[in-house]
């Protein structure tokens, strides 16, 4: 049984069902995508593809949980594999990590709620138009918030890495960042 | 650092756990707080659909359903029917005998139906774990498989060279022995040749001298007689300046002496011998001498040979000269 173009709020309320079919099908719609930002930031096909499987099996866990009148699936999946890679990161950092599994439900709610912050902008924005409004940043600007957002580095990390003195890391993220909200506010 | 860039490093993740958790007492009680985080996070939520897809590989999809199919816990079949039974005699069917066999025990019968299902629905769901950790298990294993794969091709790649390296050293070692071998054999030649030069310089030095003697313009010559019969066939002549200090002496015929003998020159001045130059003669029994003196060679009155001791001595032979004859 297969519904290919179901949409994902269908796909997921299968899933909870434990429909094999509808996980088969989600996987086969977003896999590349997921794939592409875990190698964006962990640059190792192997170890992106463990978080990738790691990924999927957790919405096929958590499909029940997830609340389809609400939330993007895209969004939510894409949180899931942000928040597996820069565990990774972590642990290769030798730094503290919050493992996922460990989360009691209320923290998944905070891993949902985060979902539905990140819908409007996965939801409403192309990659494309991102990929434009991080290129038009000055590049110091753009190496703080990837530094942060893809690998998973604190301020101080960032500073002692560029070394750059704490305020200028933290006036380049602002700058960084409000960029970005400008884009969204653009679009929403 | 201010609330406001503290929500946007946090957004970002940037926060080290300490200040992360500070952050999170001031957004419990801060609802502006927490709207301002939302916005922050979204914008930083831009970001997850910026990297360029990438497909997996077939693997992955494999691996994820075979996990999915193992935690899916199948239904049991459901129990056969009994058939019905042939029909009797007495009107009365197997299935009668046996309803009114087991009615006593259908309710006991019906609890243990319950725990076998219980126990079989516990059995299927640890299968299924099993199932899920033994797909994980076998995804290690692969892995494993592959790193220890490229660690032994990586094992031979560093063997090889090293044994390459080893061939290298050893042939630079068997150059450098050969060069060693040359640099010897250049230092041996090296040093003969300095031995013959330094000869053929004394040499020239000692035949400068003789000629500096005979090319003196009142140059003389004294034949000394033999003064033994041992000696007769023996010759040695004096060849001098008188106000020279330098004087040249051949002798020719002379016998070999023993190993711990000499022939030593003897001047003698107003009946007194001084003892001069100690010398021995070549196998031919020829040779030439340079004898000097503290007196010009005009302070002598004549000039002795004697056989001595090796070395020399200080005074003659009592045995007497075997050569002495006038400087006139």
């Amino acid at each position: 049984m297969t519904q290919p173009s179901a949409d994902d709020q269908t796909l997921i309320a299968h899933i909870a069902r434990g429909e094999r079919w509808a996980f088969e099908a989600l996987y086969e719609r977003y896999a590349d995508q997921a794939l592409g930002l875990a190698m964006r930031m962990l640059r190792d096909r192997a170890v992106s593809e463990d978080v990738l499987q790691d990924a999927f099996w957790r919405v096929w866990q958590r499909a029940a949980h997830f609340d389809h009148e609400r939330g993007n699936v895209r969004a939510w999946l894409l949180t899931i594999v942000h928040r597996l890679a820069i565990d990774v990161q972590r642990r290769n950092m030798a730094r503290p990590v919050v493992e996922m599994d460990a989360h009691d439900d209320h923290e998944w709610d905070i891993e949902d709620h985060e979902a539905d912050v990140s819908e409007y902008a996965v939801a409403s924005i192309s990659s494309a138009e991102v990929r434009k409004a991080l290129a038009d940043l000055p590049e110091k600007h753009r190496t703080v918030i990837e530094l942060a957002y893809f690998h998973g580095m604190t301020h101080r990390e960032i500073a002692e890495r560029l070394g750059e003195p704490l305020g200028t890391i933290h006036s380049r993220a602002l700058q960084g960042m409000a960029a970005l909200k400008q884009l969204l506010r653009q679009r929403v | 650092m201010t609330l406001e860039e503290q929500i946007t490093l946090y957004a970002l993740g940037a926060l080290d756990e300490r200040e992360a958790k500070a952050l999170e007492q001031h957004l419990q009680r801060d609802p502006s707080l927490r709207a301002r985080l939302d916005e922050e996070r979204a914008a930083a939520a831009m970001m997850l659909v910026v990297a360029q897809p990438v497909a997996p590989s077939p693997r992955v999809k494999q691996q994820l359903m075979q996990r999915v199919d193992a935690s899916l816990v199948k239904p049991s079949a459901p129990a056969p029917k009994l058939k019905a039974a042939a029909e009797q005699p007495y009107g009365i069917s197997l299935n009668d005998v046996l309803r009114w066999l087991f009615r006593g025990l259908s309710i006991a019968a019906a609890a243990v139906a319950l725990v076998l299902g219980i126990g079989l629905i516990q059995t299927q769901r640890s299968l299924s774990q099993l199932q899920s950790q033994v797909a994980q298990l076998q995804t290690g294993a692969q892995q494993a498989q592959q790193a220890l794969a490229q660690a032994d091709a990586r094992a031979e790649q560093l063997e090889r060279d090293l044994t390459a390296s080893k061939e290298q050293l050893t042939a630079a070692q068997q150059d450098v022995a050969q060069a060693r071998d040359a640099a010897e054999a250049a230092k041996s030649a090296l040093a003969e040749l300095q031995t013959s030069a330094g000869q053929a310089q004394a040499d020239v030095t000692r035949l400068q001298t003789e000629l500096g003697v005979l090319s003196q313009a009142d140059v003389r010559s004294a034949t000394l007689p033999a003064n033994s019969d041992e000696f007769e066939n023996g010759a040695v002549t004096v060849f001098f300046a008188p106000k020279s200090r330098s004087a040249l002496i051949t002798v020719a015929n002379l016998p070999a002496l023993a190993s711990d003998q000499d022939y030593q020159v003897w001047l003698i001045r107003d009946g007194v011998p001084l003892p001069s130059s100690v010398f021995d003669t070549a196998v031919t029994g020829d040779g030439r001498l340079i004898v000097t003196s503290d007196e010009p060679f005009e302070a002598y009155q004549s000039v002795g040979i004697t056989v001595e001791p090796a070395g020399g001595r200080p005074t003659p032979n009592p045995e007497g000269p075997i050569f002495l004859g006038p400087l006139s």
